[in-house]
């Protein structure tokens, strides 16, 4: 009875859905044991909650074009924060550039720069080269795919692509191969197919074009790259040319880039970390009103991880397979080269949405967890009576979620899968949605959290092995959860 | 003394909150776990704002539950982790026997529990790491002799290889306990109002962020 009465509303709100696909998920899922929201949505009258009608919720669905189309964009060189003159302030207060593990391996890195400004065009293999074969994990035309990440277009196992993704990956196909149509439009196409997920092979492009760092537009795509990738190596050479460093800042990244995901092998090879500790450094000098602060390394990871796959071979494991024997082989500082510069600039296109989160006192932070508060108060009050009887307070163990963004909650893999959607939703993915997904997170728990007290609550949710055995499904779940939650309540989260 | 599966009693007659701050990457984490769970983890990631754990000892016959939290070292996260001082009869403030700066960022700690803890906290100088003794950059005189003067208690430890990590937290949960039975200073009993309280007393110098909600019977 309740429960078919929830049942029909959701299905009705999966048909709201349908136009982008998100209720799918749930539809499957209602059918088998009942989500804890079903529940929620039945009996969420009782709790006085203001409940819009289906109409309202699509109104506030962000896939009507006519309601809530992104925002025109220009693909014009737009960094505003990457001006020339910031070159001059960054050999700064600094002493010696105190010694780090990687020193030797960062010397030879930047000379090399140094002594070839254009180093982002890849050289013809020397004869030194030729010593080390290029890795059979290494794609054989890593070359245009730095020139022209596109190139892999041409170079795609398309049969077999569509065996693992079906529609979809002819859907994201056809969009990257159309030149004609204005990139507006198709960057709105590709949010709402990205929402879902992203094929593996595609994901490199999509993420950079969502980020609005990839021009969509053939015309200009390779030429700004390039440009981009010199402009981050031009200020590598500043700032690392005389080793001036800002000691505290570099201190405190190379004391956290070696515990970065250092069980994963990718992740404690030198040069890998090398790369990363440039990238947040530059960063940090760059943006003083927050500097490195830590949660930021972890952001990073998932971009390198997804960056340099895009030049492997399919049957290469980032995680898993040893990276020793290919960091010495050829090809593989003209990939790292363009990974840490793409990187860097994605970092910062991530950062600049959420950089509240970051400076003094973190007042971001402060108020996504409000926002929490408030939304959790409305989808189940009784959770929230419960905490707060305990006396456990939201920042107590939301603080890391927002810091974060819940990726020491989840393995990389399924962190990845959440930036499809994130990036999808960019550039409020990372902040306002975020916190419904926060939500959601904790709901999958009310139950048993229910009947906890203060020791065992905040030891619970502070473990991160209570999501070791999610995988892709979870986290989609969670996610069309999360939406759900976004479009009843979106009108509720504060801004100040 | 103690075992883990002690810590999910509620049999205990003294609850104490106990903060852990120090430098970033000294260990902190690790003499947690080493302590809670009797575990290290050479992996372990940057604390975050702050976590928590406790565990359940014996001293003098009484049974002490020590709920400690874990503070992340990184100046920016100050603001938030100086809100955990408020109600902590103790500190281990830790240091790097290895990293002469975690060391000289000792007293800048001292005078953040001084700025937003109770004075009468119990500190503790815990100099960790002492398994790279060869590349100490700490001598263990210079770091007593400091603790004196400050009147702090000091042990030298290592989380990676257990030494003295027991007593580290065994002598400040004592000097508590002795500081309590003698002065027996604002004792609140929460009685069934603070749920994970169910028994035993809890020592608070000023009402915790947590308890600010919380009835309280003054008793002093």
């Amino acid at each position: 009875m309740g429960r078919r009465k929830g049942y029909q509303k959701i299905t009705e709100m999966s048909q709201v859905d349908h136009k982008s696909n998100k209720g799918g998920l749930m539809q499957a899922n209602g059918s088998g044991s009942l989500p804890f929201f079903f529940k929620s949505l039945t009996n969420g009258s009782s709790n006085s909650v203001d409940r819009p009608s289906i109409d309202s919720r699509r109104s506030s669905h962000r896939w009507d074009s006519e309601t809530s189309s992104p925002k025109p964009m220009k693909f014009q060189d737009d960094d505003e924060d990457w001006d020339d003159d910031i070159l001059s302030d960054l050999t700064i207060k600094g002493e010696k550039f105190p010694p780090f593990r990687g020193d030797d391996d960062t010397t030879k890195y930047l000379n090399s720069i140094v002594n070839q400004p254009d180093s982002i065009s890849v050289k013809e293999p020397t004869v030194e080269l030729q010593k080390s074969p290029l890795n059979k994990s290494i794609r054989k035309n890593f070359k245009s795919l730095i020139k022209d990440p596109l190139s892999l277009l041409s170079d795609l196992d398309l049969a077999e692509e569509k065996k693992i993704y079906g529609v979809k990956f002819e859907k994201f196909y056809s969009i990257l191969q159309d030149e004609q149509t204005n990139e507006e439009q198709e960057l709105n196409k590709l949010q709402n197919l990205s929402w879902n997920g992203i094929p593996k092979r595609l994901r490199m492009i999509i993420w950079q074009m969502l980020l609005r760092y990839m021009p969509i537009n053939n015309s200009r795509r390779v030429a700004q790259l390039e440009r981009k990738r010199q402009e981050y190596q031009q200020s590598l050479s500043e700032m690392f040319k005389d080793s001036k460093k800002d000691n505290n800042v570099w201190h405190q990244i190379s004391i956290d880039i070696p515990r970065t995901n250092a069980h994963v092998k990718f992740f404690s090879n030198t040069k890998i970390q090398d790369s990363m500790s440039r990238i947040l450094y530059i960063w940090a000098i760059r943006h003083p009103a927050s500097g490195y602060v830590q949660g930021i390394n972890d952001l990073v990871t998932p971009f390198f991880h997804v960056f340099f796959e895009n030049y492997m071979e399919n049957d290469f494991n980032v995680q898993e397979d040893d990276i020793e024997e290919l960091s010495q082989s050829t090809g593989f500082e003209d990939i790292l080269k363009a990974v840490e510069a793409d990187t860097f600039w994605c970092l910062t296109k991530l950062l600049d949405t959420i950089q509240d989160n970051y400076i003094h006192e973190q007042p971001g932070i402060h108020r996504q967890i409000s926002n929490l508060v408030k939304i959790s108060e409305k989808v189940d009050n009784a959770l929230t009576e419960h905490l707060e009887e305990h006396g456990l307070q939201f920042i107590q163990f939301a603080f890391r979620w927002m810091n974060c963004l819940l990726m020491r909650e989840f393995r990389l893999e399924l962190v990845i899968r959440m930036w499809d959607t994130y990036l999808s939703e960019f550039p409020q993915g990372f902040k306002d949605f975020h916190v419904f997904v926060c939500c959601a997170f904790l709901m999958k728990f009310s139950e048993e959290l229910k009947e906890m007290e203060f020791q065992d609550l905040i030891m619970f949710l502070q473990d991160n092995s209570k999501t070791s055995h999610w995988n892709d499904k979870d986290i989609e779940l969670l996610l069309s959860e999360a939406f759900i939650w976004q479009s009843l309540y979106k009108n509720q989260l504060t801004y100040t | 003394m103690s075992n883990s599966a002690e810590d999910y009693s509620y049999d205990y007659e003294y609850l104490f909150k106990i903060v852990l701050v120090g430098e970033s990457s000294v260990g902190k984490s690790n003499l947690l776990s080493r302590f809670t769970r009797d575990e290290f983890n050479i992996e372990s990631k940057t604390t975050i704002g702050v976590e928590f754990a406790t565990r359940t000892i014996e001293v003098d016959g009484k049974r002490i539950k020590a709920q400690i939290w874990d503070t992340a070292g990184q100046e920016r996260y100050r603001a938030v982790t100086a809100a955990y001082y408020r109600g902590a009869v103790g500190a281990l403030l830790v240091y790097d026997i290895s990293n002469s700066s975690s060391y000289e960022g000792a007293s800048r700690w001292l005078s953040e529990l001084k700025d937003h803890a109770d004075a009468n906290i119990v500190v503790e100088l815990v100099g960790n790491k002492s398994d790279l003794n060869h590349l100490r950059a700490v001598p263990t005189d210079e770091a007593k002799s400091f603790a004196t003067e400050k009147g702090l208690l000091f042990t030298e430890a290592s989380a990676l290889n257990s030494e003295n990590v027991e007593l580290a937290f065994q002598q400040l949960i004592k000097a508590i306990y002795d500081m309590v039975s003698k002065h027996q200073f604002d004792m609140n009993d929460y009685g069934n109002d603070n749920k994970p309280i169910t028994g035993g007393q809890t020592i608070t110098l000023t009402p915790t962020p947590k308890d600010s909600k919380i009835k309280k019977d003054s008793c002093c």
